[in-house]
């Protein structure tokens, strides 16, 4: 009807450009069931615990989740250039850059955190070169160097933690910028650039473009390939970048560090409205995904809930999100009431097993 | 039928025209209506697809359904096709409301679909691509013999040599289309509903098509059929309804209807259909590109031409004769054991489609919705993709640049959408293939190759494609297209070239040649 005329009518030569990002957000939350996990949970913790919704218990929350966030971020980029595109290895490549990061301590603050980085870009590297020029699926090669990574890990520290003790590093943990935790700051401009990046720049467009559809997309004249090794690359970077914060928050470096770290981070990438399958997604919904995720165990943790409990409780949490942000694609997706039925009986019989043995 | 329930309020609600009623005489009337539709609506987020639409689908006869690019065709068959639930309205099959409950349902109650856009799976084989979801079983195991028996006698009937143990991947769109009829005769039925299943093939299959298509009715089926090519309609239709912008405008007997009626009831006026490009005087271009000795083993051989600056050259063929292997080939998409490509007299080496776009070569490919589009992007993203840079400032994107150019790209080709904001994928099918050609409308590159350009295009839009071709070449550039209609190539070209099992068999100016002289070069039966 007349909306293409208004639309054009009413936004200014300033207007335009941020009414379409904002469309483009709004487009990201609506229908999805991300907000509304966001606010059921501010709102059960908000009744539940008293502690919950105070100032340090949320920067403490945050501060923990940076590393994670920070893997979470590279994940989405590569989950988004599809292909089957998902990074195993972040886990242990933040592992890996930390030990030798730590090795490097003798050069300094800078020498360290470089060493790091250029650890996590290296094992991006490999990967990329892996799926690309090799053609191996992503899930394999990042598989392999899931252990790989682990075993240098292993190596390099004789499988025993290093102390770290680099003047300056603490600032990475408990230093504050106007009053915000670095590590938070860090996190925060990490989403930002990133936000920014997908959705204003030519390279946010060819990503999701090659993620959509990759034929199309080489038939413009797309690179494919180098997209997609400079994914590879920026999610290792990010794993660097995650090594150095988690040494410097534990003043050590130890080879056993972020075990699983990189499934938690697959799980914030879909809870944030990101499909495997690629071509979709924003770093501020995997924000909003890690945010939701790391609350959720806070306040398990706030109620004393054990542990084994919280993690079978985690895992309802992100089929359920996900199966709502899956209203988005056509109707609401009756799948979930009919999944709700076997997911309450593998609770039932966990809860069983507890007490009877 | 439909003309009292619409809406008189609402602006641009196109007028109904009251056509030649269905006389008594006619095939049509005196049967019983088999399918029946009353006051069918559907709207999408924004658009009203279809708005009380009415229509008989009688035994034994054909129903044809045209209109223009979003006009709601493909939604009244998912409609009827238990795809798409209607907001309201009723479905009757012999006269009994029914509610479809998916596709499932509908088949089980006899009614087949062979939708628009080609739905099938590129690693399963021909014969299970068309028992897809009906593989004849015993015991509980597929039954191969069965399988492939029936594959090859459905395949058969349709003309098409294909071997049903192949890899549907393997084949071109068309086979890929003829795959798609087969799977909707096989399912069987009463009724079987036609989307634009001519738009990827040529004369002798469409024959063959038709052929079978008048046994299935002659043995009491009823179809419905769409096509944007309308003189077919006269030729096989009983009725035609003709929709606009969701509204039934017209029904009526489609014996003695002409083209010009149909254009006018589905435009709204007359459309100056045909386009005759002013003959170019010959050979005095500079070639922009020369292509010798390109062979591809066991798919083209020494395949040599050129195309003058300015020229317009059609590559007629078969399906299955290499036309779009070698358009593919000069545009790096595949490779060549040897041969060598000359761009404006530079030696090109062309190893990707980004070679190729950088040497000034461009592609509309055949299949827009693999080689084409990316779906969930917007028109404008979808417009400017290769074109990137010439949007940003830094790495970053100039959004209002870009939409206020892609509004106008979309604009000369009327692309029917809310916003160039609107994601690719809900368009109806003519209007993504308009939003592939707007692509490259603006650029300015030696060579264009567009194969097959218009499949799928309406009548007033394909002339206004046919003017952007001319536009094109009069500013210096080459072009090369692909396409199965013949009459639209001799009214657009200068020069046509014609394959034959991956060999060039001829080159002849389009003013002293005749359709038939071309098919009987493109077939080898004729004297040259
Ligand atoms: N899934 C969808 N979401 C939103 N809009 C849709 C969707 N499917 C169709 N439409 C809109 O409905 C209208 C009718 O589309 P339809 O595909 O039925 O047209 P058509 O007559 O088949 O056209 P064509 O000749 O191009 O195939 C179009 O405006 C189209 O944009
Ligand atoms: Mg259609």
């Amino acid at each position: 009807m007349t909306t293409t005329a208004d639309s054009g009518v009413q936004s200014g030569p300033k207007a335009g450009g941020r009414s379409d990002t904002m469309r483009r957000a709004r487009s990201v939350f609506a229908n999805s069931g991300m907000i509304p996990a966001l606010v059921l949970v501010i709102g059960i913790g908000a009744m539940l615990s008293p502690v919950f919704l105070t100032a340090p218990n949320l920067a403490n929350v945050l501060r923990i989740s940076a590393v994670v966030g920070l893997l979470a971020i590279g994940q989405t980029l590569v989950i988004l250039a599809g292909g089957g595109g998902i990074d195993l290895s972040v886990g242990s490549v933040t592992a890996a850059a930390g030990v030798v990061g730590a090795l490097y301590q003798g050069y300094g603050l800078a020498g360290t955190i470089i060493a790091a980085l250029a650890t996590g870009a290296f094992f991006g590297l490999v990967n990329g070169l892996g799926v690309t020029t090799a053609r191996l699926q992503p899930f394999i090669v990042t598989l392999a160097t899931l252990t790989i990574a682990r075993g240098v890990s292993f190596q390099l520290s004789n499988a025993t933690p290093i102390y770290v003790s680099v003047p300056g590093l603490d600032y990475l943990a408990t230093g504050a910028i106007l009053g915000i935790p670095v590590p938070i700051v860090i996190l925060g401009v990490a989403l930002l650039v990133g936000q920014l990046v997908l959705s204003r720049t030519v390279y946010g467009r060819k990503l999701y473009a090659v993620g959509g559809n990759e034929e199309a997309a080489y038939f413009s004249g797309i690179n494919v390939n180098r997209l997609r090794l400079s994914v590879y690359m920026i999610s290792g970077l990010l794993a660097g970048l995650a090594g150095v914060l988690a040494t410097a928050r534990l003043s050590t470096a130890d080879a056993n560090f972020g075990t699983g770290y990189e499934l938690a981070a697959i799980a914030a990438v879909v809870v944030g409205g990101a499909p495997l399958t690629g071509g979709r997604g924003s770093i501020l919904g995997t924000g909003v995904g890690v945010l939701i995720i790391a609350l959720f165990e806070n306040l398990l943790n706030l109620l004393n809930v054990n542990p084994w409990t919280q993690l079978m409780v985690t895992g309802l949490i992100v089929i359920v999100v996900v199966a709502l942000n899956r209203k988005g694609e056509g109707g609401p997706d009756r799948r979930i009431w009919k999944g709700l039925p076997l997911y309450a009986v593998l609770v039932a019989g966990a809860l069983l097993l507890f007490f009877v043995l | 039928m439909a003309g009292d329930a619409m809406n008189p309020m609402a602006p641009g609600t196109p007028k109904r025209e009251h056509g030649v009623p269905v006389g008594p005489g006619e095939r049509g009337a005196a049967r019983p209506p088999l399918l029946s539709l009353r006051g069918i609506t559907k709207s999408f987020t924004g658009v009203t697809a279809l708005s009380q639409v009415g229509l008989d689908v009688r035994e034994g006869t054909v129903h044809a359904l045209v209109g223009e690019n979003g006009a709601g065709k493909s939604t009244l068959m998912k409609v009827m096709a238990g795809v798409l639930q209607p907001d309201s309205g009723t479905i009757e099959i012999h006269g009994a409301a029914v509610r479809l409950h998916g596709p499932a349902d509908a088949r089980r109650r006899g009614i087949s679909l062979v939708p628009q856009e080609l739905s099938l799976m590129p690693h399963l084989s021909v014969a299970e691509n068309i028992y897809l979801g009906c593989l004849p079983r015993r015991a509980g195991l597929v039954n191969r013999r069965a399988l492939l028996r029936g594959a090859r006698q459905v395949l058969e009937r349709l003309g098409a040599n294909v071997s049903p143990t192949s890899l549907l991947g393997e084949h071109g769109p068309a086979v890929q289309q003829l795959v798609m009829i087969a799977r909707g005769i096989v399912l069987g039925g009463k009724v079987y509903i036609l989307d634009e299943p001519t738009a990827a093939l040529t004369d002798p299959e469409i024959e063959r098509l038709f052929a079978v298509l008048r046994e299935l009715q002659s043995a009491g089926a009823a179809l419905v059929y769409v096509s944007h090519r309308l003189n077919e309609i006269t030729g096989l239709a009983d009725e035609v309804t003709v929709l606009r912008d969701g509204h039934v405008v017209q029904h009526r007997a489609a014996s003695g209807v002409t083209e010009d009626e149909l254009v006018r009831a589905m435009v709204g006026r007359s459309v100056e259909r045909f386009f005759d490009r002013p003959g170019k005087p010959q050979g005095d271009s500079q070639p922009v590109l020369t292509v010798s000795g390109l062979t591809r083993r066991g798919v083209f051989e020494d395949v040599g031409f050129t195309v003058g600056a300015g020229e317009v050259v059609g590559l007629a063929g078969l399906v299955g004769a290499g036309r779009t292997e070698v358009a593919r080939a000069i545009f790096g998409a595949d490779p060549v054991n040897v041969g060598e490509i000359t761009v404006r007299g530079r030696r090109a080496r062309v190893r990707s489609p980004r070679d190729a776009i950088a040497a000034g070569i461009v592609l509309v490919p055949e299949e827009r919705k693999t080689q084409g589009l990316i779906l969930n992007l917007s028109i404008s993203d979808n417009i400017a993709l290769p074109h990137l840079r010439s949007f940003a400032r830094g790495p970053f994107m100039r959004t209002r640049r870009l939409r206020d150019h892609t509004k106008q790209a979309s604009e000369r080709l009327r692309v029917k959408a809310r916003s160039v904001s609107t994601a690719v994928g809900t368009l109806s099918g003519g209007n993504q293939q308009k939003v592939v050609l707007a692509r490259w409308l603006t650029r300015q590159p030696a060579l264009y190759i567009l194969d097959e350009p218009t499949r799928g295009i309406d009548v007033e839009v394909k002339s206004e494609i046919y003017r952007e071709i001319g536009r094109l070449a009069d500013q210096g550039a080459g072009v090369l297209v692909i396409s199965s209609e013949l009459p639209e190539l001799l009214g657009i070209c200068d020069r046509i070239l014609v394959m034959r099992q991956g060999r060039l068999v001829g080159a002849v100016p389009a003013h002293a040649v005749t359709e038939h002289e071309i098919l009987e070069m493109a077939m080898g039966t004729g004297m040259s």
